[in-house]
C-alpha cells in the first residue's frame, strides 16, 4: 500500500461548529480514518466570512487537517464528505515533501513574503504609478518654497490621477504607506538625477 | 557635465529600481505559493478579483503559474471571488 501526505482543508457550517467545534470536526476526523487516513495535525485555522455564499451560508470555520492516506481511498473519502451536511465545502492537496517541513517552509515563506512587501518601497507588484505619485506627494510641500511655481503646477494633476488610481485599487492604497518611508529617503536623489 | 557625487546617486537610483522591479518571489527566496496566504494573493488580484497580468507586477513566469494555481484554489476555498468583492 502506497501512502501519500495530504493537505485537507473542510469549510464547516458555522452555527454547528462555533456550537460545538469538537463535535463537528470529529465528523470529518470519523471519515478520514474510517478509510484509512492517519491524521497528523489538525488546527481550527480561522473563522471568517466567505468570498461568495456557499449553501447559503456566509460565513464558515475553516478546519486544516494533514494526514498521510492511500491515494486509492480518498476518492471513497471524497464520497462519504459529499453526503456529509456540516461540510460546506473540501479540498485535498497532495504534498510533494513530508508534512512537518512542509509546514515549516510554508511558515517560513510566508514571514518572508510579508516582510518583503513591508520593505518594499512598492509594497505591491510593478506598479510604477503609485510608487512615482506617493513621494512627489511628500517631497513637494518641503520643497514647494525652493523651487518655483512651474514644478508645482506640473505635479498637481499626476497627483489626482494616483489618487483616483488609489481609490479603485486597494493594493494601490497599501502600497503607497511603505512608499513614503523609502520615498522620503529617495526624493533628494531624484531631484538631483533630473537636474543633472 | 554631470558631476561624479551626482552620476553615484544616479547609479544607486537606477540600482534600487532595478531591484524594485524583480518579482516579489524571487525576492523572498519562496519555493511555492501557498493558497493560504491571502494578503499576499490580494496584492496580484485587481479589485474585480482579476489576477494581474506579468508586465503589471514583474512576476517571472515559473511564479505567474505557481501564483494562478494558489488563486484558484483560493477562489475555490471562498478565500478571494471568483468575480466582484
Amino acid at each position: 500500500m502506497t501512502t501519500r501526505n495530504y493537505e485537507a482543508m473542510f469549510i464547516l457550517e458555522n452555527n454547528a461548529a462555533s456550537a460545538d467545534f469538537d463535535g463537528t470536526a470529529g465528523k470529518v476526523d470519523e471519515i478520514l480514518e474510517k478509510h484509512g487516513g492517519t491524521i497528523v495535525q489538525k488546527d481550527k485555522w480561522d473563522e471568517r466570512k466567505l468570498a461568495y455564499e456557499i449553501k447559503g451560508q456566509r460565513r464558515g470555520t475553516y478546519y486544516l487537517v494533514y494526514m498521510t492516506a492511500d491515494p486509492a481511498s480518498v476518492s471513497s473519502m471524497y464520497e462519504d464528505l459529499h453526503l456529509t451536511e456540516v461540510v460546506l465545502r473540501f479540498m485535498f492537496i497532495a504534498l510533494d515533501k513530508p508534512i512537518e517541513e512542509h509546514i515549516a517552509t510554508t511558515e517560513a515563506e510566508r514571514e518572508r513574503l510579508a516582510e518583503d512587501s513591508r520593505r518594499s518601497s512598492l509594497g505591491w507588484g510593478g506598479g510604477r504609478r503609485g510608487a512615482r505619485g506617493a513621494p512627489r506627494k511628500r517631497d513637494d510641500k518641503p520643497t514647494g518654497s525652493a523651487e518655483t511655481g512651474s514644478a508645482e503646477g506640473g505635479d498637481k494633476p499626476a497627483e489626482a490621477t494616483t489618487e483616483a488610481k488609489a481609490d479603485d485599487s486597494a493594493p494601490a492604497t497599501s502600497g503607497e504607506k511603505p512608499a513614503g518611508d523609502d520615498g522620503a529617503a529617495g526624493t533628494p536623489e531624484k531631484e538631483a538625477a533630473s537636474k543633472s | 557635465m554631470p558631476s561624479s557625487s551626482k552620476l553615484k546617486n544616479l547609479r544607486k537610483l537606477l540600482k534600487k529600481q532595478s531591484e524594485r522591479n524583480k518579482c516579489r518571489f524571487t525576492r523572498a527566496r519562496v519555493y511555492s505559493i501557498d493558497y493560504k496566504d491571502v494578503a499576499t494573493l490580494q496584492k496580484m488580484v485587481s479589485q474585480q478579483g482579476k489576477m494581474y497580468g506579468r508586465k503589471r507586477t514583474g512576476t517571472r513566469s515559473h511564479f505567474q503559474r505557481k501564483l494562478k494555481r494558489a488563486i484558484k484554489r483560493a477562489r475555490f476555498m471562498a478565500l478571494l471571488p471568483y468575480v466582484g468583492r
